[in-house]
């Protein structure tokens, strides 16, 4: 960035305008870029139909529940190894009121939300257990939810699962076409995109990113971290929960096996290879490993290993992740410049 | 010596780390808008002291008071809230952010805007924003670092890093600031920079307590020292007092074999007698 020299005694004023001004260019860069994903993530599907429309709902359910982690991880830096457990708690609690008690989705949904953000602000009574702790019983309260659902089979039909899911209704009216269910979707994410970008901008973002970055001096200036790791969890856990209402729409079927530490694991390769701390990197990871595996169905067996590679090969070329190739390719190119000279 | 009342006030702290007392029934009394020293050889103490006053470590036996208040089971944040901040041996910022940024974590506690109204209001966030990184920017400013406000403080050389952490404890507003080594690493004309910089502190209304190895800085700011030697206290007194104590040039060189000796390694040291 070439800020101009001040120069002399008195370049305070000039300076102070600028400086509010580059905070808000960061703003407003933050939100073309949500434009940008948001016009695409719209349109291509809705556009192109068919199969990428199918691609696009998977997607987006997925870019919701890796919004709501990179909340967590990328910028508080509370690893969860049991994410997917949460998704599993919103997807059964929609399904099974709207099952039993007939209940609109929204409404369904929003206990989902409740009963996934709930349970993580219980996790979050861990957070006192000190680093590696922490991220030990995170892992063990996914296998805890885990087991919990495979084996209530009298309130969830454990390992055979759910079948015959309703139709998602809202205000009197089904949604039966995928279209439909792609707006909804959508709409879902643009909101907490929206949302989760607006948390990020402010005070309470700053504390939560201070907190990722260097806990003990973000509580010397008396962020009170502890109360702010509780409240993190619970947002990314209720975002999880949001986005596992709507994946039983979306397959027709609910079995625990799509909540498994597997799934826990991939959420974090999401987000990792999409670039930590960055929102669209979310949507993006989440988009990367959807997509990728439905183009090479005959290597499903290796899915695993495509996985492990692309998270080594982020890690060794990108470890900023994939939002960041443009400033990375760009520093290679200077280097190699001076190289030359 | 200092009159007044005292501001932050120390009565027979204690720590212990299984069988290794840090700190030992160390009693202490800083006065206000003054620049308090504390000295002492290696391991004497000097930083668990810090970290018992800044609450980041529980002590064993003890209590602390500030204005008369009693803090010794207050959380780290209530600290801060009640005037208390401190900055650590080497800086601990938060690499990805820029100066700036960095100076806005310290004014956490003085803005509003909570979790819902980040996400929902519009206008008292933006005015709540616009106070805090107005009120940041001063602080650069007046540790000098305004033209480096916009840059990642991983690329900030080290002593400038160490300005946006003394920037950042200053945001909190504090009415003590704890200096931990904060002249280590430093080339001289950073070291007298920043010694200028804490001098003008009291004039603010902000009391300084440093650590410090290098003696010549210590003497040339304190008005009161006071040495640690394995935990405990041996002697508080003005920098005159200090650099003929017996006692303390005991501490720090051993048992001397002559006077002029002594004198000698200290001078080397670049303690003036």
């Amino acid at each position: 960035m070439n800020e101009p020299r001040a120069q002399g005694s008195i370049p305070s004023l000039i300076l102070s305008s600028q400086i509010l001004s580059t905070g808000k260019l960061r703003v407003r860069r933050d939100w073309l870029i949500f434009g940008v994903v948001m016009v695409l993530g719209w349109g291509t599907p809705l556009l192109a139909g068919g199969f990428y429309l199918y691609l696009g709902l998977t997607v987006a359910i997925y870019a919701i529940a890796a919004l709501g982690l990179q909340v967590m991880v990328g910028l508080a830096g509370q690893l969860s190894l049991g994410h997917a457990a949460f998704v599993g708690l919103g997807a059964y609690t929609t399904v099974l009121l709207e099952k039993t008690y007939a209940m609109p989705f929204l409404a369904a949904a929003g206990c989902g939300m409740l009963v996934a953000g709930l349970m993580g602000l219980l996790m979050a009574q861990l957070v006192r257990l000190s680093g590696v702790y922490f991220k030990i019983a995170t892992f063990g309260f996914g296998i805890i939810v885990y087991q919990i659902i495979s084996n209530t089979t009298w309130l969830t039909g454990g390992h055979v699962g759910i079948r015959g899911i309703p139709a998602i209704s809202i205000f009197g009216t089904a949604l039966t076409t995928r279209k439909e269910l792609f707006i909804l979707e959508m709409l879902a994410l643009t909101i907490v995109y929206a949302l989760l970008l607006r948390l990020c901008h402010g005070r309470v973002g700053r504390a939560l990113s201070a907190i990722g970055q260097n806990e003990s001096a973000a509580r010397s200036v008396g962020i009170p971290t502890n109360a702010y790791r509780m409240v993190v969890i619970t947002i990314g856990c209720a975002v999880a929960g949001l986005a596992g209402s709507f994946l039983p729409h979306l397959m027709r079927f609910l079995s625990p096996e799509s909540f498994g530490w597997h799934e826990s694991l991939v959420l974090l390769i999401m987000i990792t290879v999409g670039g930590l701390g960055s929102l669209p990197g979310a949507i993006l990871g989440a988009l990367i490993l959807i997509v990728v595996p439905e183009y090479m169905r005959e290597l499903a067996e290796y899915k695993m290993l495509v996985y492990g590679v692309l998270l080594v090969l982020c890690m060794m070329f990108l470890p900023t992740g994939l939002v960041a190739l443009p400033a990375t390719v760009a520093g290679w190119v200077a280097r190699l410049r001076t190289r030359k000279k | 010596m200092t009159q007044g009342p005292i501001l932050l006030e120390l009565k027979q702290v204690t720590r212990k780390f299984g069988g290794l007392v840090a700190v030992n029934q160390l009693d202490m009394q800083i006065y206000p808008n003054t620049i308090h020293g504390l000295i002492g050889p290696n391991g004497a103490g000097k930083s668990t002291a810090f970290d018992l006053i800044s609450g980041l470590t529980a002590l064993t036996s003890g209590a602390v008071y500030l204005e008369g208040r009693d803090m010794t089971r207050v959380s780290v944040e209530d600290r801060v809230q009640a005037g208390i901040c401190r900055t650590f041996q080497t800086p601990k910022l938060f690499e990805k952010m820029t100066a700036h940024e960095v100076v806005m974590t310290g004014r956490h506690l003085h803005g509003r805007t909570g979790i819902l109204g980040s996400m929902f209001s519009i206008q008292a966030k933006r005015k709540d924003e616009h106070a805090i990184a107005e009120s940041a920017f001063e602080l650069l400013k007046f540790v000098g670092l305004q033209e480096q406000f916009n840059q990642v403080v991983a690329d900030l050389p080290y002593g400038k890093r160490r300005l946006v952490e003394i920037a950042r404890a200053l945001a909190t507003e504090p009415k003590i600031l704890l200096l931990d080594e904060v002249a280590s690493g430093l080339n001289p004309v950073e070291t007298k920079a920043v010694g200028d910089l804490i001098e003008k502190l009291p004039s603010r209304g902000i009391t300084v307590v440093l650590v410090e190895h290098d003696m010549r800085f210590v003497m040339r700011l304190c008005g009161v020292i006071t040495v640690l030697n394995f935990g405990a206290k041996i002697v508080d007194g003005t920098p005159a007092e200090i650099s003929t104590n017996q006692d303390v040039i005991q501490a720090y060189l051993g048992q001397p074999r002559s006077a002029e000796q002594a004198r000698r390694t200290l001078r080397k040291k670049s303690v003036k007698l």
